[in-house]
């Protein structure tokens, strides 16, 4: 099991008055309720626990890419990136992922992953992401041309690092007479390339031909196991192989506390905020025409009930099944239900919603020092490229 | 009167089209929504004409290719379209996205037409930037197109719930391939000009889309062009008042006919 430890940079300060107020906190609330000073702080407090991640021993720190929104507020995923690449030592850096058809030429993307890959020691994992619905309005980008563009941006990108430039592209979205990336990246034949999804077919069917890692975040268990299941049906089937856990990754919040009653209290608040003023997207923003397939919507929303997006949070923390409450019940469910997922990647959330720094602190803390021990060692995830061994590090003790 | 739905091949684009009436030819462009089904508004015009009424690429369960990237290109299609239903010099309507292609055949192919109807037509840029419809759930943004909302169960999904909200969703995929980037096209207001086809403008008197000050505007600068304002209505005039505008059409249609035979060759 590979331990990556999930961030997303919320801004903890969305008012009170939220939900009678905004329809969304993505697009349209106002950044007139953004304070740079605070952000200054805010920053600096969310790149120490990430720096704490790899100190504590996780496999990875993970940034994401999302546009004019307070759920998350790394619209430069790479400018992070590149900060973890001097503020950690160990831990890759897992970009989940930048948005490759989002800007007019993919090939910044190529140029930025790179340099950071080279800087780093060759420590990158390259998520590519079409982008959800709620950037193609922060963007003003066409919808109804997202997938093919996605294609295309990935197949240019993976040409551009593995064949030698200059090279002429003439393709139907992206025309550059002058193909010739510098520098290119350090790990062959590229980084790996990790595909975050919300489940539509068409990625589903790709990722699989690719044999890229799978990932849907903040998705309930047996809705995610379909998706998953799709994925592994196609591997065999069509492309000849079993994809096995390193192709999967499941996402959760993590709180753990002495006892269960005490993490309960502690994250509940945290994890309403996230609910109700983060995660809350109506449908129309989410799916805009076109954006996906109409075999797609259907599925997204038979699987949902709904074409947005919600959480809810009391269902959750009475289901047993959250990954909140003493380290031996978060251990053993994390276990259980990596397991149901058939998923060897474990992205932890142990920042939530406006969670402050020191009960991130001490979360990420009691996990590393009385779960991370007990937890699987590494599985069969994609071997690391060449630099030093970092051997068995979960079973050093945390600081 | 009976109607007919007829699959026409257009140089291997397969068009549904809605057929009906008696009399000289009238192509009807659709708006955004209610395409494919044939209201009072079709009705009362297949009283005078026979109508086309064909559906857009990607309406009605129908493909939308990747060669659909402007209104022009439909335009053209259209041009195809009238040479498959061999139409001679029909009348050309279009209804809101529909006046926007109807505008740009205009521009290239007055030529192929007897007269153009833009009824709230999108297409020219408008002096304030029109709301975003696609952003807005659906009851706000009922209250750009309907003066009367409750016109609007009209264009309301028939059938199962989730089979309605994916058929909505896939024409609304139409619309934004068109209008997503830009709801206008920049260079259309400068080539009104080389709209050389008797002309009506009408307009909702309460459209909230875009005003009809915009439609007035189009009226004088396309030559020769004609004004009318059915005051009750909003932007869809064709579901909101579907006589007024059939009858106003009519009427236009006979000035047409009455009309002296235009000179040939350039009159500027």
């Amino acid at each position: 099991m590979k331990l990556f430890f999930f961030h997303l940079m919320p801004w903890p300060f969305i008012p009170d008055d939220f939900q009678k107020t905004w329809r969304s906190s993505w697009v349209v609330l106002p950044n007139s309720l953004y304070d740079p000073a605070i952000g200054h702080r805010v920053y600096g407090e969310y790149l120490d626990q990430l720096q704490f991640a790899d100190e504590v021993g996780f496999d990875a720190v993970c940034v994401n890419e999302h546009h004019q929104n307070a759920y998350g507020t790394m619209p430069a995923p790479n400018i992070i990136a590149a900060m973890l690449a001097q503020r950690t030592k160990r831990a890759q850096i897992a970009i989940l992922g930048n948005g490759i058809c989002l800007r007019e030429n993919p090939l910044r993307v190529a140029e930025e992953v790179a340099m950071i890959d080279v800087i780093s020691g060759g420590r990158v994992i390259s998520g590519f992401v079409r982008g959800i619905g709620c950037e193609y309005y922060s963007l003003g980008l066409d919808p109804t041309f997202s997938r093919e563009r996605f294609f295309e941006a990935h197949d240019l990108i993976i040409k551009a690092w593995t064949e030698p430039g200059p090279f002429e592209w003439d393709g139907e979205h992206y025309r550059f007479r002058y193909v010739n990336v510098w520098p290119r990246p350090l790990q062959k034949p590229h980084p790996p390339i990790y595909c975050p999804s919300q489940g539509s077919t068409e990625t589903i069917a790709w990722a699989a031909e690719h044999r890229y890692p799978y990932i849907m975040t903040f998705t309930p268990l047996d809705v995610l196991v379909r998706f998953y299941d799709m994925y592994r049906e196609l591997a065999a089937r069509k492309f000849g192989y079993e994809a096995g856990p390193e192709l999967f990754g499941w996402t959760s919040q993590v709180y753990v506390a002495k006892d269960e009653k005490t993490a309960l209290a502690e994250a509940r608040p945290h994890l309403k905020y996230f609910a109700e003023r983060c995660f809350a997207i109506p449908p129309q923003m989410l799916m805009p025409p076109g954006y996906t397939s109409a075999a797609s919507l259907r599925r997204f929303i038979e699987a949902r009930g709904t074409a947005g997006s919600f959480f809810d949070v009391d269902n959750l923390l009475a289901s047993g099944e959250t990954l909140i409450g003493t380290p031996e019940q978060v251990g053993e469910r994390l276990v259980r239900n990596m397991g149901r997922a058939g998923a060897g990647i474990f992205m932890g959330a142990f920042q939530v919603g406006d969670m402050p720094h020191d009960k991130v602190m001490r979360n990420v803390e009691l996990f590393a020092d009385k779960v991370m021990p007990y937890l699987p060692g590494a599985s069969a995830a994609p071997p690391r490229p060449e630099q030093a061994s970092t051997g068995s590090k979960r079973m050093e003790t945390s600081k | 009167m009976n109607h007919r739905e007829e699959r026409i091949d257009v140089r291997g684009c397969t068009v549904p089209t809605l057929i009906g009436g008696g009399g000289p030819a009238l192509v009807l462009l659709h708006g955004a929504g209610g395409a494919g089904q044939w209201f009072e508004f079709h009705e009362r015009l297949a009283q005078r004409f026979t109508v086309y009424a064909p559906l857009h690429p990607g309406f009605g369960g129908t493909p939308l290719p990747s060669w659909v990237k402007e209104a022009e290109d439909l335009a053209l299609h259209y041009v195809d379209f009238i040479r498959a239903i061999a139409a001679d010099k029909p009348l050309v309507i279009g209804l809101s996205l529909g006046g926007w292609i109807a505008t740009e055949l205009a521009v290239f192919r007055s030529d192929l037409m007897s007269g153009l109807v833009l009824a709230g037509a999108l297409g020219v840029r408008p002096e304030r930037p029109t709301p975003d419809l696609f952003i807005m759930d659906p009851m706000e943004a009922v209250g750009y197109l309907f003066a009367d909302p409750a016109k609007a169960i009209a264009l309301m999904p028939q059938g199962a719930a989730v089979d309605g909200i994916v058929r909505m969703w896939e024409e609304q995929a139409a619309v934004a391939r068109l209008t997503w980037r830009r709801p206008y096209n920049p260079q259309l207001h400068r080539r009104l000009h080389h709209v050389r086809v008797p002309t009506l403008v009408v307009w909702g008197g309460k459209d909230r889309l875009i005003s009809p000050e915009h439609g007035r505007m189009l009226a004088r600068e396309i030559k020769g062009a004609c004004f009318e304002l059915i005051e009750s209505s909003g932007h869809a005039v064709a579901i909101e008042q579907p006589t007024m505008l059939a009858d106003t059409i009519a009427r236009f249609a006979d000035g047409i006919a009455l009309a002296p035979p235009q000179p040939a060759g350039d009159r500027r």
